[in-house]
């Protein structure tokens, strides 16, 4: 498995998959929040905080998350963003442990009234690790190969807000921007910035707290500390990830001592090996991962509301998420987590009820209904579809399941649309969003929620744009384009004397530099 | 002979090329592609587009295919359409432990199945070559990676004594963690493998036991041990060296359930990998190379069979499928 | 290794060679060697016979339901609710077991029946008909072996999806490259023989050579080969639910149990260890089986092999 959270083995696939999920439109709300709170501290949600005195170690992390290269601007690709963004490479803005937008080679920015046109002031001691000094050249380069026609990146539509990029000295970036977008410094903190003439595929020369060192594929990803870091410097002398294809072997190793570090268990029961054990501390935290199962709102029955809604119903989500995680994980009822300002708890609005379920069933005048669900197999998904299937069948619904691979996946639902319902897990923070884009896989097309998305963006206060996202929130929440499961748990098992990492995972990235061994 | 040897080599080159070619059309029928499983969700379909069109997956199969052989021709594997790196560096890291691996298990399996196979054919009836037998019988029976996970339970995880898997980041510049690291995995696969191999050498042993010239041997006043090692051995090699060759040739294909087991990144974890991300250069490289190495050691037998017994070269078309 | 059928199955010099010439006809031969009753026989069937009635008792009931999430306490040992103890899930571990005993006779007999059918067929044109066809298929088969049968299961898996059918196929016509050697090399051997040389000469058509003479001799070697299939079959099928390429649940599957209980052996070790054992009885018991018939065919094996 590639991210955080779930599945032995053959669950990668979907954790693959959604760690991949890296919408820019999402991120945008996020950013949204960020000029208001630019300038939150670091490390608020460090497991212990650092010890004075603590040794200089070298930390090794298991992973299941490996880069699948280290191109960073492509996609929403996790695995380069989890190692090395914020560790090898930083942007002009950052997104704490906590999911703050904070200041980073950009010292401070301000916008115009009208919003349209933004100043960065930069850093003025930052070396790349080669060396060079870095000077706004550098960002205005990076920016403009992030929004190119030939960028591949993920968040290109959304930066493309940018018009210009100027240089008026070496400490001074000026983008000017088409319409007013708050959510601005939270898309830049993705845009990781290199050379001015490094290109994506050749550069490992970044600004970061450490250096890129080695990586083979298939097996570990080391980076050192750099000397000449410009800010506070890393806690530990380096760290090295190693990755795994499933926790059994990640497990093994941790309790071998062949690990510090844990980033993400995928199921309760390995933990019964740590607990009770002094030579580990196990963290529970909070994840953005919902695992949803999702219905295609283009075509019949789906595009029935009171369907929907009858399908929801008939789901005992409880069941499932303890099934799965037993005592751990939060059932949701829409796709925002508990962790966002426009959270409303709507877990109940389509309770378990197949009375209900079937009611609404004969309402929408459906009989025998039979369909399919297409999942990318693996443990944890298997089980969800069975007890989905088994909870269908008690209202009348005939469930046909359909195991896929995580590529077959990619092309028949997310780009060809040629599905019924389909099951996967989304990581990525605030990506309510994509409720909002018609064109999305699910095909969930609502003109109001379009329009408040799109008022939430440009809104000029915070309260006015969470208003917004709140009533987007409860709409999705009640008319239920798709059946919000449960949300994952974010599980971490270090060696006790390991502390400084951030428990919960919010973000894209695993910020290492405070992580230390205690001597 | 020599023309016997190049219309071998010669269909070995033929059945090669057809298995590229087929391969290569094969995993272009598969669902899904590099450009999907390595932009992911969150892309356009204009991102998708100029991927593919930097990898080149737009263009036909015929104009991909004659790219792929013209590289080949020129020693050029390819590059992975995910890391971006060249295939044959990706193939060239993974040597270093799918190779050490499979060589290891095997010598050690000749070692052991060899002397065991012929005492439980000389004492065939007593209790050694009884115990021998049913060893044997059990070791074929095993799945491999439950060995696996069962020597991982009780020497890694229980006893602690060595390491559960990975292999040592340093490689072989910290020689003593690589075998370390390679103990376990070794002896798993010397156990599936020592046990078919037992049976091929007890087998072969018994049948020489019974040809006349041994009989006359003996009755000549050798000793049988004696009988055996003048005669016996070199009849008895035939067969064995055919199991041998294959059994070499699957240690490298059963490298992907141990590597699995023991989490080695070796070249079996690479093909399941890439199989799974549509790296298609990565999957086309390693199945001709994997290939090939198979037909090349079948051809070797051959004349290693012929080698020690100059009386079968005069039958290569009825042997040809009889090895 | 359990993940290439061709040494699983494993040939021995004596089924290349075919029936002896100075061999008892192997009716006769039978017969003899079942008043001496063979103990490989006997254990043998008497472990697949086992395994194949837990398998047809599992179609119709197993203690708890296959699909039965937390029908018991996850991760617990035997108990007199759970004779096996539980899953991760809280799945009764036995009636996983009984349902993988299913999955192994499922694919045992259906991989070994397309080995068998596709294998004989290719076999047998090679040996009986026209040179250039020979050598043809003989470089097909040396290739279906040389090939990689996981890489082959992958792909099948990736087109059609992972169930008990791609594994079937997977197996089947890997397992048909062996069989077909077998086939092609005894035929070869019994259309030399005098007898089906005067058959033809008397005006024995081609259908009539291979149906009267051709196929009555060569299936006692064939009835060996197959039993060895099968015993590979059920390993390979291990294998391929191991690594996560196996039909998913319910569908119970002693290599994915494999798989799930590895992550919890410090918790509950019989998790692994019982389906282990279950596939070591079940190809054993195979395995001996075709030992046993092996004695049979041939009676100067006994006690041999």
């Amino acid at each position: 498995m590639r991210e955080k959270y779930h599945a032995q083995h053959a669950t990668e696939l979907d954790t693959a998959r959604r760690s991949r999920l890296f919408p820019a439109a999402a991120l945008a709300l996020a950013a949204s929040l960020a000029l208001a709170a630019c300038g939150g501290g670091s490390g608020s949600t460090d497991a212990g905080g650092s010890t004075p005195g603590a040794s200089e170690a070298e930390i090794v992390i298991g992973s299941t998350n490996e880069p699948t290269g280290l191109v960073r601007n492509v996609g929403g690709s996790s695995g380069v963003s989890q190692t090395m963004t914020r560790n090898v490479f930083e942007g002009l803005t950052s997104v704490d442990v906590d999911g703050a937008v904070i200041p980073t080679l950009a010292e401070s920015w301000d916008a115009s009234e009208d919003g349209l046109t933004v100043t960065f002031h930069l850093q003025t001691d930052v070396v790349f690790h080669d060396g060079t000094p870095f000077t706004s050249a550098d960002v205005a380069w990076s920016i403009s190969q992030a929004i190119a026609p030939e960028s591949k990146s993920a968040r290109k539509a959304d930066l493309s807000v940018i018009q210009d990029i100027a240089t008026p000295d070496d400490a001074t970036v000026v983008l000017t921007l088409a319409r007013r977008s708050q959510a601005l410094p939270f898309y830049l903190a993705s845009v990781t910035i290199v050379k001015d003439g490094d290109t994506e595929l050749s550069s490992d020369n970044g600004t970061g707290p450490y250096r890129f060192a080695e990586w083979t594929q298939g097996d570990h990803l080391t980076i050192e500390r750099f000397d000449d870091y410009w800010g506070e410097p890393a806690k530990n002398i380096g760290v090295t990830f190693r990755f795994f294809k499933d926790t059994t072997a990640l497990n093994n190793a941790l309790l071998t001592g062949d690990l510090d570090l844990v980033i993400a268990e995928d199921s309760p029961d390995q933990l019964v090996q740590f607990e009770g054990n002094p030579d580990f501390t196990i963290t529970e935290g909070t994840s953005t991962t919902k695992q949803i199962w999702t219905f295609n709102n283009r075509i019949a029955p789906f595009s029935d509301v009171r369907v929907r809604q009858a399908l929801y119903k008939a789901l005992d989500r409880d069941k499932i998420r303890s099934a799965v995680w037993d005592s751990y994980g939060t059932v949701i009822g829409s796709m925002v987590p508990p962790t966002d300002d426009w959270f409303v708890d709507q877990a109940d609005v389509h309770a378990y009820d197949p009375a209900a379920a079937k009611a609404l069933l004969a309402e929408a005048g459906v009989t025998d209904l039979a369909f399919s669900l297409d999942y990318v197999a693996g443990d944890n998904n298997e089980t969800i579809v069975q007890l989905i299937k088994a909870d269908l069948a008690a209202v009348g619904v005939t469930l046909n399941l359909n195991p896929i691979d995580d590529a077959t996946w990619y092309q028949k639902i997310y780009t060809d649309k040629d599905y019924e319902t389909t099951l996967m897990g989304h990581v990525n923070p605030r990506d309510l969003v994509w409720y909002a884009n018609p064109d999305f896989y699910w095909g969930y097309n609502n003109a109001d929620v379009q329009q408040w998305v799109a008022d939430a963006d440009q809104a000029a206060t915070t309260d006015e744009q969470v208003a917004l996202l709140r009533k987007v929130n409860e709409t999705i929440g009640l008319e239920a384009p798709s059946a919000w499961l449960y949300l994952d748990p974010q599980i971490r098992v270090a060696r006790s004397d390991i502390s400084g990492f951030p428990i919960d995972q919010v973000t894209e990235s695993f910020y290492v530099a405070d992580i230390v061994r205690e001597g | 002979m020599a023309r016997h040897l190049l219309q071998r080599a010669l269909a070995l080159l033929v059945s090669l090329a057809i298995a590229g070619v087929v391969v290569f059309a094969v995993l272009r029928l598969l669902p899904g592609d590099a450009a999907g499983t390595s932009l992911g969700v969150g892309t356009t379909s204009d991102q998708l587009a100029q991927l593919r069109s930097e990898l080149g997956t737009d263009q036909p199969v015929g104009a991909q295919l004659w790219q792929w052989v013209t590289g080949l021709a020129s020693g050029d594997l390819g590059t992975s359409f995910v890391s971006r790196m060249p295939v044959a560096d990706l193939i060239a890291a993974r040597l270093p432990v799918t190779l050490p691996l499979s060589l290891a298990a095997f010598v050690l399996s000749v070692l052991i199945s060899v002397p065991l196979g012929i005492i439980a054919a000389v004492r065939r009836r007593g209790v050694v070559g009884v115990a021998v037998s049913a060893m044997a019988q059990l070791g074929v029976a095993v799945p491999v990676f439950w060995v696996g996970v069962m020597l991982v339970w009780v020497f890694a995880l229980k006893a602690g004594v060595l390491p559960p898997g990975g292999f040592p980041r340093q490689g072989w510049s910290d020689p003593a963690a690589a075998i370390r690291s390679l103990t376990l995995p070794v002896v798993t696969v010397a156990i599936a493998m020592s046990s078919v191999m037992v049976r091929y050498v007890r087998s072969a042993t018994l049948d020489v036991l019974d040809q006349d010239y041994l009989r006359t041997a003996r009755s000549l006043g050798y000793s049988r041990t004696r009988a055996l090692a003048r005669h016996g051995l070199r009849n008895g090699a035939v067969p064995v060296v055919a199991i041998l060759g294959i059994e070499l040739a699957t240690s490298l294909l059963g490298a992907v359930v141990v590597e699995n087991v023991f989490a080695l990144p070796g070249l079996g974890a690479l093909l399941l990998d890439s199989v799974q991300a549509r790296d298609l250069p990565v999957v086309q490289a390693l199945v001709l190379i994997i290939t090939a190495v198979v037909l090349l050691v079948n051809f070797l037998i051959d004349l290693t069979q012929q080698a020690i017994d100059p009386r079968l070269r005069g039958a290569a078309a009825t042997r040809g499928a009889a090895r | 290794m359990s993940t290439d059928l061709t040494a699983g199955a494993a040939l021995t010099p004596d089924d290349l060679s075919g029936p002896r010439p100075d061999a008892p006809a192997p009716a006769l031969a039978a017969g003899r060697a079942a008043r001496r009753r063979s103990p490989s026989l006997i254990v043998g069937a008497v472990l697949v016979g086992l395994v194949a009635l837990v398998g047809v008792v599992a179609t119709f009931w197993t203690p708890y339901a296959l699909d039965a999430t937390g029908s018991g306490p996850r991760l617990a040992g035997p108990s007199a609710e759970h004779w096996a103890g539980t899953d991760r899930l809280g799945r009764d571990l036995l009636s996983q077991l009984m349902g993988g005993a299913q999955a192994a006779m499922v694919v045992a007999v259906a991989s070994v029946l397309v080995a068998t059918v596709l294998g004989l067929t290719l076999g047998i044109l090679a040996a009986a008909t026209t040179r250039w066809l020979d050598v043809a298929l003989v470089n097909v088969v040396d290739l279906l072996i040389a090939f990689p049968t996981l890489l082959l299961a992958m792909l099948i898996v990736t087109v059609r999806g992972a169930s008990l059918t791609s594994a079937i196929a997977a197996i089947g016509i890997a397992g048909s490259a062996v069989i077909a050697r077998v086939t092609r090399v005894n035929t070869a051997r019994v259309l030399r023989e005098d007898y089906v040389t005067a058959a033809k000469a008397s005006g024995t058509g081609w259908w009539g050579t291979i149906r009267r003479h051709v196929l009555p001799n060569i299936s006692p070697t064939l009835l060996v080969q197959v039993m060895l299939l099968a015993g590979s079959a059920i390993l390979a099928e291990a294998s391929l639910s191991y690594l996560g390429l196996g039909a998913p649940p319910p569908q119970a599957s002693w290599g994915r149990l494999l798989r799930e209980a590895q992550a919890t052996m410090l918790v509950q070790p019989w998790g692994a260890i019982l389906p282990g054992l279950a596939v070591v009885a079940t190809v054993l018991g195979l395995n001996l089986l075709g030992d046993g018939l092996r004695e049979r065919n041939d009676p100067n094996l006994r006690g041999d092999r």
